[in-house]
C-alpha cells in the first residue's frame, strides 16, 4: 500500500517535470494584428483631462509648488488683515469718529466680537477647550470610519454582485 | 514600440488563462491602456515586463470572477475532454504542430483544471498562492492541476519528452 502511494508521488512529480519543461519551451503566441490598432484606438478615444481637474499628485510640480505657496500666502495675509482690521476699527468705533455707516456698522461687529471672544476666554477653561478639540476630532474620526463602512458595504459590495 | 515588445507576451498570458482569444484581446487591450497610464515609470523600468505580466494575470483573473458561479457549477460536474489521442497519430508533426497542439489541449481544459495549471507552470506561483488567489482550497488546487497534467499526458509523448510513450 505504502509502495503504492511513493509510486503514484513518484509519478505525480515525473509528470510535473515533464509538463514544466514541455511548457517553458512553449513560445509566446502572436498577438493578433489587430490589437495595436486597437489599443492606438481606444487610447485616441479618451478625453484627456485638463490637469487642474486631475488629482492634486498628478499637477505639474511647478503648479503644485505654487498652489502651495499661494495658499500659504493667502492664509497669512486673511490672518494679518483680520487682526489689522479688528483693532482699527475696533478703535475707530471706540472713538466715534466714524464718517459712514458702513464703517459704523462694521466697527459694531468687530466690537462686539472681541467682547464676546475675552467673556469666553474668561469662562472657559484649557480643560473644557482640549475636551472640545477630543470630541471633535473623535467625531470627525467617527465620520470617517461612517464613510469607509458605507463605500465598502454599498460600492464595493455592489460591484463584487455585478462581478460574480 | 513599447507595445510591440511586450504583445505577444501580454496576449499569451491573458490568452492561457482566459482561454478564449477574443476575451484575451480585450485583456490585452486593457493591459496597454494601463500602461499607458503609467507609462512615465514604465518606460525607464528594468520591471516593465514583469508589471505588464502581472496586470494581465490580475485583469484574466478578473475575468474569470465574473464567470465564477458558472465556473463553479461546472467544476464539479464538468470531466477532462475525452479527446481520442492515439500514441503515435501526431508523430509525424513538426514541433512548431507539436507546440500548437500543446497549446491548443491546454486551452480545451475546462478553466478550474487550466488556470490552476498555468498559475503553477507559467507564472511559477506555489500551490498555497493559487489557493488564496483563486479562494479555493489546497487540496482543490492539488487535485485539479493533477487532472490536468493527466489530460494534457498525451501530448507529451508527441513532444517526445521523456519518452513516456
Amino acid at each position: 500500500m505504502t509502495h503504492e502511494i511513493d509510486q503514484d508521488e513518484s509519478l505525480d512529480r515525473e509528470m510535473e517535470a515533464r509538463l514544466g519543461q514541455a511548457l517553458r519551451t512553449l513560445p509566446d503566441r502572436r498577438a493578433p494584428a489587430t490589437l495595436e490598432s486597437r489599443v492606438l484606438d481606444a487610447l485616441a478615444h479618451r478625453v484627456p483631462l485638463p490637469w487642474w481637474r486631475r488629482s492634486f499628485g498628478e499637477w505639474p510640480a511647478v503648479a503644485r509648488v505654487a498652489f502651495g505657496v499661494t495658499s500659504t500666502v493667502m492664509v497669512v495675509l486673511t490672518v494679518l488683515a483680520a487682526a489689522a482690521a479688528n483693532a482699527n476699527l475696533g478703535s475707530l468705533g471706540a472713538s466715534r469718529a466714524l464718517s459712514t455707516p458702513v464703517l459704523h456698522d462694521a466697527s459694531v461687529f468687530f466690537a462686539i466680537t472681541r467682547t464676546l471672544s475675552v467673556s469666553l476666554t474668561s469662562i472657559l477653561s484649557s480643560s473644557w477647550v482640549l475636551g472640545c478639540l477630543i470630541a471633535s476630532a473623535a467625531l470627525y474620526a467617527a465620520l470617517f470610519g461612517l464613510a469607509i463602512a458605507g463605500y465598502r458595504t454599498l460600492y464595493l459590495n455592489a460591484d463584487h454582485e455585478v462581478r460574480s | 514600440m513599447f507595445m510591440r515588445a511586450y504583445q505577444n507576451m501580454v496576449f499569451s498570458t491573458a490568452s492561457r488563462l482566459a482561454g478564449n482569444d477574443a476575451q484575451a484581446e480585450d485583456i490585452a487591450q486593457e493591459v496597454f491602456i494601463k500602461a499607458y497610464e503609467n507609462f512615465e515609470h514604465l518606460r525607464v523600468s528594468a520591471t516593465a515586463g514583469g508589471w505588464l505580466k502581472t496586470v494581465a494575470t490580475n485583469l484574466s483573473l478578473n475575468y474569470l470572477t465574473r464567470y465564477r458561479k458558472r465556473w463553479r457549477l461546472f467544476s464539479e460536474s464538468e470531466s477532462v475532454p475525452d479527446v481520442p489521442l492515439p500514441d503515435n497519430a501526431l508523430d509525424s508533426l513538426s514541433d512548431e504542430e507539436q507546440r500548437t497542439a500543446l497549446e491548443d489541449a491546454l486551452r480545451r481544459l475546462p478553466a478550474h483544471q487550466r488556470v490552476p495549471l498555468v498559475l503553477y507552470h507559467f507564472e511559477d506561483q506555489s500551490y498555497e498562492d493559487i489557493a488564496a488567489k483563486l479562494d479555493i482550497s489546497l487540496a482543490k488546487v492539488k487535485t485539479d492541476i493533477r487532472r490536468g497534467r493527466a489530460a494534457l499526458a498525451p501530448m507529451l509523448r508527441l513532444r517526445g519528452i521523456g519518452g513516456a510513450s
